[in-house]
């Protein structure tokens, strides 16, 4: 296909009719732009869990694609990069001191909470378990440190007790 | 007097004149990899085909050793026929291709099988790739199935060039994978490949990130700068690496190839890679850019035929 002149991205997001025809045509984009063809990822989740252990491919495997192809990094939009924190933050006048980020993951949400200076609370009705958290707890390494949240839930909804009627 | 330690690193020096007769005098034979050496796309390079015939007149042993892996060798064969090359013959040429399948013919077969028989190869990959497979010896799983059809169990995913690559079947070799006993196998690393147009295309490398990505495992990579296909050449032919040259156009492959494998390395300027990547690579303070050096470069491989006999 030929290619469209206004072009100016190419922007990888979770596409289950990813093809070889479509990393190709990426391709031909970043090579025509250079530099002034953005190349933006919405994240790099790895796997997307289904039920029983399964799991389907992320969106992070088709960013690995266009990236190894075009000998470029992607800009990552999604958590653990702080771009999605910073768009809240400035549309709603956001004290990271006095603001907690809830989720399940570690090194996406729990990650992203500590790095943007927020106090971060995982809740165990998702894909972690209290053992691997203990795990980097236990850790020597800084990187693994950083995924500790400082605090944990069964469940989101158990927050329910601690507010007022 | 405190001298300097001999780093060993590759001088990456013009062959011309006598340096020429030099270097191809003592040597015994000579690996050239063939996109961007021998041809570029449907046009072998002017002059190759003579030089190839001018070695076979001095007795010098020629093989071709391939990342490519959309073709067969009995393709590659016909290819070589059409472009003008004369006399090639099938047994000279290692594509990654055939040293894939070979490769998987002695994880899955060599070793009697395990429980259940050496099961399947699912591979994503055109036709000439799993025609290799299957003249290994191999089976092959279908593409669109749900594990129901066939008892015997995938035992390893092949990944090569496919131009035919699509989320369900990235996410179907995802399912195999869960299962530690299946190998995933990569026939080439290359991250992208020229068109005569000028344009790139991509290449294995970029898939095999995708499935790497997705099961959380790294493939075992076949081809060139790994040395496993220089093993399949030394198998069939006995080959001495001292007096054995490797020609190639890439540096990340071909010329890192020839240092892993004891070889002295030719870059040829007709295809990948530019002399100013070999002069940034020498001055590069990282041990791993040396080795991306070449001993010696040439234009264009026809640059070799002073340096034979009449």
């Amino acid at each position: 296909a030929p290619l469209e002149p206004a072009v100016r991205a190419v922007l990888v997001g979770f596409d289950e009719h990813f093809s070889y025809a479509k990393l190709c045509q990426a391709l031909r984009y970043l090579q025509r732009g250079g530099d002034g063809c953005l190349l933006v990822g919405t994240n790099r989740d790895h796997r997307l869990p289904l039920e029983g252990g399964a799991a389907i491919p992320g969106t992070g495997c088709l960013v690995k694609a266009v990236e190894t192809a075009a000998e470029r990094e992607a800009f990552i939009v999604g958590k653990p990069n702080r771009y999605m924190f910073d768009c809240v933050a400035s549309e709603f006048n956001i004290d990271p001191a006095r603001t907690i980020m809830v989720g399940d993951r570690l090194d996406t949400d729990i990650l992203m909470g500590n790095n943007c200076g927020l106090t971060t609370l995982l809740t165990l009705t998702g894909v972690t378990t209290l053992e691997e958290v203990k795990g980097h707890q236990e850790s020597d390494c800084p990187a693994r440190q950083s995924l500790v949240p400082d605090y944990y839930v069964d469940s989101i909804a158990d927050l329910l007790t601690a507010l007022g009627d | 007097a405190v001298g300097t330690v001999d780093s060993g690193m590759a001088g990456c020096r013009r062959l011309s004149g006598a340096g020429l007769r030099e270097v191809l005098g003592p040597a015994q034979g000579l690996l050239f990899d063939c996109d961007g050496v021998l041809w570029a796309g449907e046009r072998a390079v002017p002059g190759a085909p003579e030089l190839l015939e001018r070695l076979r007149r001095s007795g010098k042993a020629t093989l071709f050793v391939s990342n490519n892996s959309r073709r067969s060798v009995a393709e590659l064969e016909r290819r070589f026929s059409r472009l003008g090359f004369r006399g090639v013959r099938a047994e000279q040429v290692f594509s990654s291709a055939l040293c894939s399948a070979l490769f998987l013919r002695q994880r899955l077969l060599g070793s009697g099988g395990g429980d259940g028989g050496p099961g399947r190869v699912f591979v994503l990959g055109g036709e000439g790739l799993r025609g290799e497979v299957r003249d290994a010896g191999l089976r092959l799983a279908g593409e669109g199935e749900l594990g129901s059809g066939d008892t015997e169990p995938v035992r390893a995913v092949l990944v090569g060039y496919d131009d035919q690559f699509t989320f369900a079947k990235l996410a179907q070799a995802c399912g195999y994978l869960r299962d530690p006993q299946c190998l995933l196998v990569a026939t080439d690393p290359d991250p992208w490949h020229p068109l005569s147009d000028g344009q790139r295309t991509p290449g294995t490398g970029s898939l095999t990130a995708a499935v790497e990505t997705a099961s959380g495992r790294k493939a075992l990579v076949v081809g060139k700068p790994n040395t496993y296909m220089f093993d399949c050449i030394v198998e069939r032919f006995g080959v001495d690496p001292s007096r054995t040259l490797m020609v190639g156009d890439r540096l990340e492959t071909d010329i890192l190839f020839g240092k892993n494998c004891g070889l002295s390395t030719i870059l040829t300027l007709t295809g990948v890679s530019r002399l100013e990547e070999a002069q940034a690579y020498m001055a590069s303070d990282s041990a791993a850019a040396k080795d991306l050096v070449p001993n010696y470069y040439v234009d264009s491989i026809a640059d070799l035929i002073p340096g034979l006999d009449e």
